[in-house]
């Protein structure tokens, strides 16, 4: 093993993680590299710092406030929808006549309100009216149709009266056929 | 009993407990809790440096593992479950407070005294004692240090390795990358951890 092989190996080496025969290698690279066996001893010594960090046990009472802290999130899971509306409502009732400094005042508000609804009064009465204009009767076609339907007076194609009451109300009316 | 073994035994046991926990069982919560209540809290106290924030953490981490214990699938390990979820909150800590940069100065920086002066450390002659070097609580704030200045991927993956003894295999799974990843990642947190700590290395 060359010291190029024995540095792709070192963090297994100095992890104590490369197999028998591996690990035998390396040692005896080590063995005959004080360069790489230096490196090596560097890095080992990260690994015995890092175990000789102290432990501490958990402080007393941990398990208790762990049941505890469970159990307040199993009484608000419970109470779920009912606690939603009930926030919801304190804190409606908190913006309108709640604590100070979380109040807004009620007379101004009203006072925009009372605003806005003039405002928008004022728009729908006084806008211009934007309703699209009926279109014109368009006589000219009309009479053109009733020609054609009277027309068929003489024959009465569709054997009823109706072209002849069609002439006698054109005829009331006044219009011109 | 060698390690494959025990492990594959504790995973078993834990299988039971996930199951009776799934079950209603509250006892065996509580069994979960007391089984891994310590490595938690140390590896999170490790992750952290702070012996408070790592009570409400690990509290944290078993209230979170109690609401989705019924989710748990059973083909995962229940270890490196907690230990993600751990890993997990660590890290949402140091995004919310923005610790990393703030609170560690550099180590050189803090050995410095009032008047700029390097000062060294009273450390005792432990030439013939090389594991007894560590103990010196002085030199347990600097390595503390140094873990705080390495970014979270590498500090979690050595404290996984070395302080809480998983494997490669668990460290993938908790911190969800591949074992070449937590292998690099291992191997480059100790390359900082002995640039940091150059002077205690040198034994």
């Amino acid at each position: 093993m060359d010291c190029k092989e024995f540095s792709q190996i070192m963090g297994e080496y100095v992890n104590r993680t490369l197999d028998a025969d591996a690990a035998k290698a390396a040692d005896a690279h080590t063995d005959a590299c004080s360069e790489c066996a230096a490196r090596m001893r560097e890095l080992a010594c990260t690994s015995a710092m890092i175990r000789s960090l102290a432990r501490a046990n958990t402080p007393d009472g941990f398990e208790a406030q762990v049941r505890a802290r469970i159990a307040d999130q199993c009484a608000a899971q419970q109470s779920g929808f009912w606690f939603t509306v009930q926030e919801r409502l304190q804190s409606l009732g908190r913006l309108l006549w709640g604590t100070p400094g979380h109040r807004l005042s009620v007379g101004p508000a009203l006072a925009a309100l009372m605003l806005c609804v003039v405002a928008a009064g004022s728009l729908y009465v006084f806008a211009p009216n934007h309703k699209t204009p009926a279109p014109e009767t368009d006589w000219a076609y009309i009479n053109t149709v009733k020609d054609q339907h009277a027309s068929y007076a003489g024959s009465n194609p569709l054997g009823d009266e109706s072209a002849a009451a069609l002439r006698e109300s054109t005829s009331e009316s006044g219009e011109t056929m | 009993m060698d390690a494959e073994e025990k492990v594959a035994r504790l995973v078993s046991a834990d299988a039971v407990l996930v199951l009776r926990c799934q079950a209603n069982d509250i006892e065996a919560f509580d069994e979960i809790v007391t089984l891994y209540k310590d490595g938690i809290y140390n590896y999170i106290w490790r992750m952290v440096s702070s012996r408070e924030d790592a009570e409400d953490l690990a509290q944290d981490v078993f209230v979170r593992a109690y609401g989705a214990i019924k989710t748990f699938r059973r083909e995962s390990n229940l270890r490196t479950w907690l230990y993600r979820i751990a890993t997990n909150l660590c890290v949402d800590k140091y995004r919310r407070r923005g610790l990393e940069k703030q609170l560690f100065v550099p180590i050189e920086q803090s050995r410095k005294d009032d008047d700029g002066h390097s000062q060294t450390l009273d450390l005792p002659d432990v030439s013939n004692e090389p594991q007894r070097i560590y103990e010196n609580a002085e030199l347990q704030m600097e390595i503390q240090r140094a873990l705080m200045n390495m970014p979270d991927k590498l500090r979690s993956a050595l404290l996984l390795f070395d302080f809480e003894g998983l494997s490669y295999e668990e460290i993938a799974e908790t911190v969800n990358c591949p074992v070449g990843t937590v292998k690099s990642r291992i191997f480059n947190a100790r390359v900082q951890l002995r640039d940091m700590l150059r002077p205690y290395v040198d034994v």
